[in-house]
């Protein structure tokens, strides 16, 4: 056991610190540094995605974007460790990835498993370029959890499919050049085994994209109408009622995304705490805030320190586990707390953010989003399950839905 | 970085469990209970005798000295089996505590005798005394001196015969080895919160002690000794947390209600989630103070805070959840659950309570908060 880098990773780290140093957007870092917690403070979301495509692509033009993506796919061909070092020393800016996660972290490795020479060397160097963003059209009005529940339906027609259903809480379809679609191919087997995974243009013909506000009011995710939209055979990824494990590909690579990288809030929180009120006092001062705060950094310690342990596993040849929801599950909660204490400790303050007040922008932001994180990416719920069931081996539970899809039943409409 | 146990490590571990699985914490109970003994003595004469107890003690003094790494995986299996035996805070605690020391002439009469297992060492704190200690008669020619106090019961005090204490501040701080007087068990078994570590007090009227340290010294190895112990404690509270964790288990899948097993009823599934979530963290956390021990010591005292604080935290929930998912027989007399139950308690409070374990940590951020500010 050790702490420390190997001399190669040392260098690493040193070349890496010296790139940033040298090339990060430092005249926007304030801005930057306020994205945690997805805070949008830019008054138009084009001027966040213009400032992160102008990271991201410098990046790209000196060797340090996509970092374990294989080289012939536009990557660097490194390891996991290695990316981790690099995105601590990233940390200022390490909020410019975020119109690019869905793209980078979960379609790419999906394509790059299912989809073609020819269109893995079309689609893969401009997703690691910043310059095409792709969204994920899985979860539908009726199947979020439930994913392999989507309604969506396929129909064959000459030389492809067309499309008809609705998809819903689809981040950042109205910047994405193209999507990729879980939909139904075959209702008359069991749910898993009639579904198909397709990407398609998101001007293609029959798709109407309408933003959904977040409780935040703003709208950083949409609904998605497919109304005979067109996919040719060739954007069918996997293999025709072979989508569910290609799905499994995405929401993996999505949980080790989320799970791994998410700020918890303990800087905010301490940070807050050690500010004198309005009376001079800290709270940091009194023993209540002091207990919490170490239990929050214990909880923040163990999410890192899991991470290291996942990556020394995959140093060794191991792949991770589902033990990675663990993260997902405890940093969530925790930032939905941590929110909640801040917002506490600014009391009436926080009722309003006034301009220029930076610790009740960062606190409403923190309590909006540790109610969408506990939700996104598999809720705590389905994080629970997959705890239970995969790595306990728990039994499964008990199923109404387990003949062909068409039978599966649907809740009764409304009176 | 590397957080993972080597090969090796885990090999010598599984020898150790071997020997443990000799005895159990039942056999252990009955030792204490009907034979009237300090703690499980034939296994503690069975690990004397295949070496284990050197475990912590360097070769020139008759051990092992098989290193930081085997120490905290010797005292997660303690955990995992809950033996009834002193072996962490002796083997594990008190040893390394001693060999910190730059006290040759008291490793050399004390150690081999833990080494040998005829002298079972503790760590006292400074809430485990009940009257200030005084200490009298410092001869400067050998370190010796007489103390004079009483403490307040002690874990595992029953079996105890020597303690290492740090009493007085500042310049005036000494760090005592303190031959312990026959410890006297206080009260039944069945009025001793935890069976398998029956406590003791100990009163001290002018009471032969040695000085190890003085002063800032004294200070300085004290908070090592402790970031220590603090680190194999919460190695024993992870090995007990997942042995509840995977009694619950196995139990879960063998009990049948309403026609199903009971570990398929999403509540209890849940529930064990949250078991095996709390002990991921506690595990995370120990690895980083296991790292640190060997690695980097400038890391430990936060280390050793985060690992104690979550493997508390974990061996607690797991214990009490334990006994829940047994249903009535899990708060019986006769179920194990209950000696889980009863040692996650007095583990939690035995080197610190969690209270002054996340104190010291806040402390400590609070300080590198500081530093890095100034540095910035
Ligand atoms: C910020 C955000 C961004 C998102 N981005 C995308 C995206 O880009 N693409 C995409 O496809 N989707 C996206 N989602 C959707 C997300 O994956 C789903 O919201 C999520 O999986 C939950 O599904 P649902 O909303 O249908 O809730 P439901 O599945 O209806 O859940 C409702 C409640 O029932 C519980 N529940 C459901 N099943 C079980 C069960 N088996 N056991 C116990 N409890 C259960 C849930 O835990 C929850 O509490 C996003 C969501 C959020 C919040």
């Amino acid at each position: 056991m050790n702490l420390h880098d190997t001399p190669e990773q040392a260098a690493f780290r040193e070349r890496a610190r010296d790139f940033i140093r040298e090339h990060a957007p430092w005249d926007q870092v304030q801005q930057a540094r306020r994205l945690r917690f997805a805070g949008k403070p830019f008054a138009d979301e084009a001027d966040w995605i213009a400032l992160s495509r102008r990271w991201q692509q410098i990046k790209h033009a000196h060797g340090w974007a996509c970092l374990v993506w294989p080289r012939e796919c536009g990557g660097q061909g490194l390891s996991p460790i290695e990316n981790v070092i690099f995105q601590q020393e990233e940390q200022d800016f390490v909020e410019l990835n975020g119109p690019f996660m869905i793209s980078q972290g979960f379609i790419a490795p999906t394509l790059m498993s299912f989809a073609s020479e020819a269109q893995q060397r079309e689609f893969l160097p401009a997703i690691a370029r910043g310059d095409t963003v792709w969204c994920q059209m899985f979860s539908e009005p009726g199947a979020g959890s439930d994913l392999a529940g989507v309604r969506t339906r396929a129909e064959r027609v000459a030389g492809g499919w067309t499309l008809k259903g609705q998809k819903v809480w689809t981040s950042g379809a109205h910047y994405a050049a193209w999507g990729m679609a879980l939909v139904r191919t075959d209702a008359d087997v069991v749910k898993h085994k009639g579904l198909t995974m397709v990407f398609m243009k998101m001007d293609s013909p029959g798709i109407t994209v309408r933003p959904i506000e977040e409780l935040s009011g703003h709208a950083h995710f949409n609904e998605v109408f497919l109304d005979e939209v067109f996919v040719p055979d060739a954007q069918v990824l996997g293999g025709v009622n072979q989508g569910w494990s290609v799905a499994l590909t995405t929401l993996m690579n999505e949980r080790m995304t989320i799970g791994a990288s998410t700020p918890m809030g303990i800087e905010e929180i301490f940070e807050l705490a050690m500010q004198p009120d309005a009376d001079g006092r800290r709270p940091i001062d009194s023993e209540s805030v002091r207990m919490k705060l170490a239990e929050w950094h214990t909880k923040d310690c163990g999410i890192r320190y899991g991470v290291q342990r996942m990556l020394t596993a995959i140093a060794a040849g191991a792949s991770p586990g589902p033990e990675a929801s663990v993260g997902k599950l405890v940093g969530a909660n925790a930032t939905q707390e941590i929110a909640a204490f801040g917002l506490d400790l600014l009391g009436n303050r926080a009722l309003a953010q006034a301009d220029g007040d930076d610790a009740a922008y960062c606190f409403h932001w923190m309590f909006h989003f540790g109610a969408l994180h506990r939700v996104e990416g598999g809720t705590d719920e389905i994080m629970r399950n997959v705890l239970a069931e995969r790595v306990l081996g728990l039994p499964a539970e008990h199923r109404a839905d387990k003949g062909p899809f068409r039978d599966v039943p649907t809740a009764p409409p409304a009176a | 970085m590397n957080l993972a146990f080597s090969e090796e490590e885990l090999a010598i571990r599984d020898e150790f469990r071997r020997v443990l699985t000799s005895s159990s914490a039942r056999a252990g109970l009955v030792a204490i209970q009907a034979q009237q003994l300090s703690c499980d003595l034939p296994l503690w004469q069975r690990l004397a005798q295949t070496g284990w107890l050197g475990a912590g003690v360097a070769e020139e003094h008759g051990g092992s000295a098989l290193g930081n790494a085997v120490l905290c995986l010797a005292a997660e299996e303690i955990g995992r089996q809950s033996p009834a035996i002193p072996y962490v805070a002796s083997v594990c605690g008190f040893a390394v505590a001693l060999a910190l020391a730059d006290a040759p002439r008291a490793q050399a009469q004390w150690l081999p005798r833990i080494a040998d297992g005829s002298v079972l060492g503790l760590v006292l704190m400074a809430q485990d005394w009940s009257a200030p200690p005084l200490l009298s008669g410092i001869d400067s020619a050998d370190d010796s001196c007489t103390l004079s106090g009483a403490t307040r019961l002690l874990r595992d005090g029953a079996s105890a015969s020597v303690a290492l204490t740090l009493i007085g501040e500042a310049e005036r701080a000494a760090l005592l080895l303190l031959p312990l007087p026959a410890g006297e068990r206080i009260g039944a078994i069945d009025k001793t919160l935890d069976l398998l570590h029956p406590p003791a007090a100990f009163r001290f009227d002018a009471a032969p002690a040695e000085v190890l340290a003085t002063g800032d010294a004294a200070i300085r190895l004290w908070e090592r000794v402790l970031d220590r112990y603090a680190l194999f404690t919460a190695f024993e509270q992870l090995g007990g947390a997942q042995a509840a964790l995977e009694m619950a288990r196995d139990y879960s899948l063998t009990r049948y209600a309403f026609g199903r097993a009971i570990g398929s009823f999403q509540a209890l599934k849940h529930s064990m989630a949250d078991m095996l979530a709390a002990i991921e963290l506690a595990r995370s956390n120990c690895y980083f103070g296991a790292a640190a021990l060997d690695d980097d010591e400038a890391q430990l005292p936060e280390a050793a805070a985060v690992a104690r604080i979550a493997a508390t935290d974990a061996f607690r929930l797991c214990a009490k959840q334990n006994m829940q998912i047994h249903g009535g027989i899990g708060v019986t007399w006769e179920s194990d659950a209950h000696l889980a139950y009863r040692r996650a308690q007095s583990l939690a409070t035995a080197l610190g309570t969690p209270g002054f374990w996340k104190e010291r940590l806040v402390r400590l951020l609070i300080a590198h908060r500081g530093s890095a500010a100034r540095a910035a």
